[in-house]
Parts: C-alpha cells; structure tokens; sequence
C-alpha cells in the first residue's frame, strides 16, 4: 500500500520537476551550444559562414578548414612537442610525488612534519614570476624541453592527494608485516602499495595529461625556439592570424584565402581539443575521484 | 631461562631499533627528490626577491646590481597604473565572487532535485565537459561567439539591434570573463557540493515530509544547511586569491582597447618584464612581492576565521 503510493507520486510530474528538468536542460543546452556552435563553422560551406548564416546547424558540408589545419607541418611538430613534454613531466611528477607522498603517510617517520610544512609553504609564498624565470635562464633550462618537464614535476597538491590516498586506503599492516619480512620501504612501496594504488596514479596521470595538453603560457614564456612550440602555442599563433594577413600571401595555400577565419579557427579549435575530448570519459570519471580524495582532509 | 628470554627481547628489541634507523633512512630518500625539486625551484627564486629592492640589471646580476630602498614599491604605488590594476584585480574578484561563486551551489541543489539518474548523470557529465579545454581554447571560441560575424551580434542584428564590439568595449570586459568563467566552472565546481548532498540522511528529508514540507522548504531547511560547511570553506579559499586572477584568460582575452578594465596586477607585471623593450625586472619583482604577501594574509586570516567559525582550518 504505502509503496504502490509512493510509486504513484513518483511518477506524477509536479510543477516542480518540471522546473527542475527545464533548468537543467537549458543548463545542458549552453553547455553543448559553443562546440556545436564550433563544429558547425569548421564544416559549413564558406558562403553561408561568411554571410553570418551559420548559427546552429552546418549548412553544407566543407572540410577545407580541417584540411589546411593538418597539411600544415608545426602542427605536427607541435602535437609531437606537446606529447614529449606531457610524457617526461608525467614520468617524473608520478615518480616524485608518490614516493614523498609515501613517506609521507607513514606515521612514524621522524622528518613528516617538517618536510611537510617545508613542502606547504612554498604553496603560499613564492619568488614569483622573474627569479623564476632568471634562475631557468641561469640554469640554461629556458629554450629546452626541460624547461617544462622538471620544475613542474613537484607538485604538493598532488603530494597530498598521493599521502592522503596511501594513508586511508592502505592498511598499515601490510607495511608492517613486509618489513618483518625483511623488506625495504622501496620494495614495499613497489612490490605491495603500487599494484594496490591504481586508482589514485590513474587519476594523477590523468591531471598530468589534461594540464600538459591544455598549458600554454609556461611554454609561451620559457620556449623561444618555434620547433620546440607545444600545442597550445601553434594554437594560440592559428587564432591570431588575421583576415589581412592571409591576403598577403606569406601562407602558400592557393584556396586558403577563400575560406572565412572563422571556420579555420573554429577547426584550429576542436582539431586541437579532439584527443582531450576523445579521453573525455576516462577524465572525467578519474577527475572526479581526484576531487573526492582530495576532499578528504589529511 | 628468565635470562635467555630477556636477551630475546633485548635483541628483539635492538634489531628493530636498527630496522626503524634504516627504515628512517630508505624514506629520507623517497622524500628527497621532490624536497631537492621544492628548494631548487621554489625556494631558490626567492632569494630573487631581494630583486624588489634593486635597481637590477640582467648583465650585472643580484650581487651587482645597485640597491634603491623602497623606490621601485613607490614607483609602482604613484604610477598611474597602481590605482588602475589593483582596482581592476579587486574588482574582478569581487563580481566574480558575487556572481560566479553561487552558480554552482544553485546547479548542485537542482542537480540534486533531478529524480531520474539518468538523465541526473548526462546532465553532470556534460556539464564538466567545459572545464576540460584549454584557456587558449575557451578564449578562442568566445571571441568567434562575441566577434562582428559572430552569433551574439547576428543575433542581435536579425532584431533589428545593431552590432557591439564587445571584445573591444571596456565596459563589457567583465560580463564576458566573468560570464565565460561560471560557463567553464559550473559544473565542476558543483562536484564538492553535490557530495555532501549525497551524504545527508534521507531521514531527514522523510522526517520534513511528515512535518508537512514541501520540496522547496526541504531544501531550505534540510539541503542547504548540510552545505554551508562546504560553501564556508570554499568561500575562504576563493577570498585567499582575491588579488590574483587567471592570468592566462586576461592575457588571451584583452587587448589595448579594453585595458581601462582589464588591466590586472599580473599582466601589467608580465609586460613590464617581458613585453617590454627596457625589461624593468625591479619593478616586478616589486609588484609580485607586494601582490604575494597581500596573498599570504589572506590565506592566514581566513583560515583563521575559519577555526573560530568551524573548528578546522585549511591546515
């Protein structure tokens, strides 16, 4: 009686759901419109784009754009950089922050606190910007992949995310048994908490991955060189080409000057955004569980 | 027998005093790497700090370099520029905070009010879709949306309106950051919310039902009050970088003609040092130094104000 009523109620619609479902389907539409938006300017015929027609749907199919995109040669030079950075970094920031975070979650090690409070308070106060920049410079770093792949390997976020997981999801016993076993912290750490760690490195390796592919202004500062240009740098180059200098002929594409801005940056846009969007569901669902342990005070 | 058993445990004893010395050891040395990164790249630059204080010339170095006091602090502070970006940084937040920083509790709380999973899931993965693309990407597309021939002014155009140039209109600068911003950040800041909602009691939501509530009221009176301990904390850590804003975004997305509004503290600092011909690196410094300490008390202060309010701070 009383489920069959509840069922009843839960079925009918009230003004409320109706607003709730409303709400959050506008929300959804927004969300979804700018790629649509994007989509329909890459693959549109010029003329409908050029007259403003293109506002939702493609009229005409076209894929000039995409075409221009990729005949250009420092776009794949550029994914290669960007791939090479975002593997060194990745490598090394796993390797660095896991064992400190390691350390770091077992309680009786005796430098926990210091090196903790010494790893904190560079997340607060800094040298900022210039010593920065002058100490890479100093170090011959500036103009190298390395540049990129070292100095931001050290992350003390994901130090704690790393210390928080090992600490809450690997049982101190197992730690202790091994030891009487004979067994060294890095066996343990690598015979015993890695396999049991998946989780947690799949969900660093995917903010890793997604902050490699997405970083621009690091790369735009300390890389002079244009062979080594990550993706977003060639990216941001794409955008800013304007209409006039396409006219001028200095890009040697005969049928480039006919096709409107907008649909090549619209390309530019989603052709470099395709992996991230591809990985999307593996992402998405790491990111969150990155949110989640995070979210757990250590 | 009372003999060998003491000894037992004696060497029981020592043996795992020697196993704890080395076991110290072996984590001294996991540690080390990242606290050997820490100090090379994040303690090492501040010795530069001392750069704020200088007349600093590239060739010449820290030890060369000519020491001028406080003048590169006075400098910046009389320059017409200091009103301009502080006010700019200030104002951002601020409207940020007011308009941005709700979105996504009002998103979680109807989020949460969504009876099918289903479509409860599409609605949130699409919703993190938009965190995922680069600045240089989101930037990309608000100029193609906001252009001349974009949809906003065709739009406008078919009625009868006439076309804005918003990206070059100092006064629409703000809207669109801001506006761009909750659109990239309102579901994945809904993420933390939607957890503790998650985790409150059905019990209490059935308990209000009896008290006659309508679902309106249950979320008054049950939903909100099981996130104010999330909203407070990330109220605090989003007062802690009130003088910083996503460099990056401002970077991509002015230009020479909106510079009124959008010219914060960070990009006057970036093209000081490296747009421009005669690098002033003391100035920098100087400007960083000052942003980076109002930066630190905020962070201090309010975690202070969070243990007085709840018990437990950020650390």
């Amino acid at each position: 009686m009383q489920s069959a009523r509840s069922l009843k109620k839960a079925r009918r619609l009230s003004a409320f759901d109706i607003a709730v479902y409303a709400i959050s389907t506008a929300v959804g539409l927004i969300m979804l419109y700018p790629f649509v938006y994007m989509i329909s300017l890459s693959v549109s015929d010029f003329q409908p784009v050029l007259n403003g027609e293109v506002i939702f749907l493609p009229h005409g199919f076209n894929t000039a754009a995409y075409r221009v995109f990729f005949a250009d040669n420092s776009i794949w030079r550029a994914y290669l950089n960007t791939v090479i950075i975002a593997v060194g970094n990745t490598i090394l920031g796993l390797a660095v922050n896991s064992m400190a975070g390691y350390a770091l979650s077992i309680s009786i090690f005796r430098w926990r606190r210091p090196a903790t409070i010494y790893l904190m308070f560079t997340m607060f106060f800094g040298g900022g910007l210039i010593p920065f920049y002058i100490l890479l410079s100093r170090m011959s770093l500036v103009n190298t992949y390395w540049a990129l792949i070292v100095p931001y390997a050290l992350s003390q976020w994901y130090i704690m995310i790393f210390r928080t997981f090992f600490s809450n999801d690997i049982p101190e016993s197992l730690r202790e048994s091994a030891l009487l076993d004979g067994a060294s912290e890095l066996q343990i750490f690598r015979q015993i908490v890695l396999p049991l760690s998946k989780p947690v490195f799949a969900t660093i390796t995917m903010y890793y991955i997604v902050s490699n592919w997405n970083n621009y202004f690091m790369p735009m500062l300390l890389l002079d060189n244009s062979e080594l240009f990550p993706l977003q740098v060639i990216l941001q180059h794409k955008l800013s080409i304007s209409n006039a200098q396409k006219m001028d002929g200095s890009l040697n594409f005969d049928f480039y000057s006919a096709i409107p801005v907008q649909s090549t940056r619209a390309a530019a846009i989603l052709a470099s955004s395709l992996p991230i969007l591809c990985l999307y569901p593996f992402i998405q669902k790491y990111f969150v569980k990155g949110v989640m342990i995070g979210a757990v005070k250590g | 027998m009372y003999f060998q058993n003491s000894s037992v445990t004696h060497s029981r004893k020592r043996r795992s005093l020697m196993r704890d010395r080395k076991s110290q050891m072996q984590l001294l040395m996991m540690i080390a790497p990242a606290l050997i990164l820490c100090f090379l790249f994040c303690y090492v630059p501040m010795y530069g700090i001392v750069i704020a204080f200088q007349k600093y010339n590239l060739i010449k170095g820290i030890l060369g370099s000519q020491w001028v006091g406080f003048s590169n602090f006075a400098r910046y502070f009389n320059s017409m520029y200091a009103w301009r970006t502080i006010r700019n940084t200030l104002l951002i937040n601020v409207y940020d905070i007011v308009f941005g920083f709700p979105m996504p509790i009002l998103f979680a709380l109807i989020i949460n009010e969504i009876r099918n999973s289903t479509f409860k899931r599409i609605t949130q993965t699409v919703s993190y879709l938009p965190h995922f693309i680069s600045t240089v990407v989101l930037v990309g597309i608000v100029k193609l949306i906001f252009s001349n021939g974009g949809v906003v002014n065709k739009t406008i155009e078919t009625f009868g309106g006439e076309a804005v140039l918003f990206l070059a209109k100092p006064g629409w600068f703000r809207s669109i950051y801001i506006g761009s911003g909750i659109w990239q950040g309102l579901g994945w800041g809904s993420i933390m919310y939607l957890a503790a909602l998650n985790g409150v009691d059905m019990s209490l939501y059935e308990a209000a039902e009896i008290d006659g509530a309508n679902r309106i009221q249950k979320i008054i009176h049950v939903s909100i009050p099981a996130i104010v301990p999330v909203i407070c904390t990330m109220l605090i850590l989003r007062l802690s970088s009130i003088l910083s804003v996503g460099f990056e975004k401002v970077m991509l997305l002015y230009n020479s003609s909106t510079y009124e509004t959008a010219d914060v503290i960070s990009t006057y600092l970036y093209r000081k040092s490296f747009e421009s011909s005669y690098p002033d690196y003391g100035l920098s410094s100087a400007i960083g130094l000052f942003s980076g300490l109002v930066g630190s008390i905020f962070v201090f202060a309010g975690d202070r104000i969070t243990k007085k309010l709840s018990g437990n701070g950020l650390f």
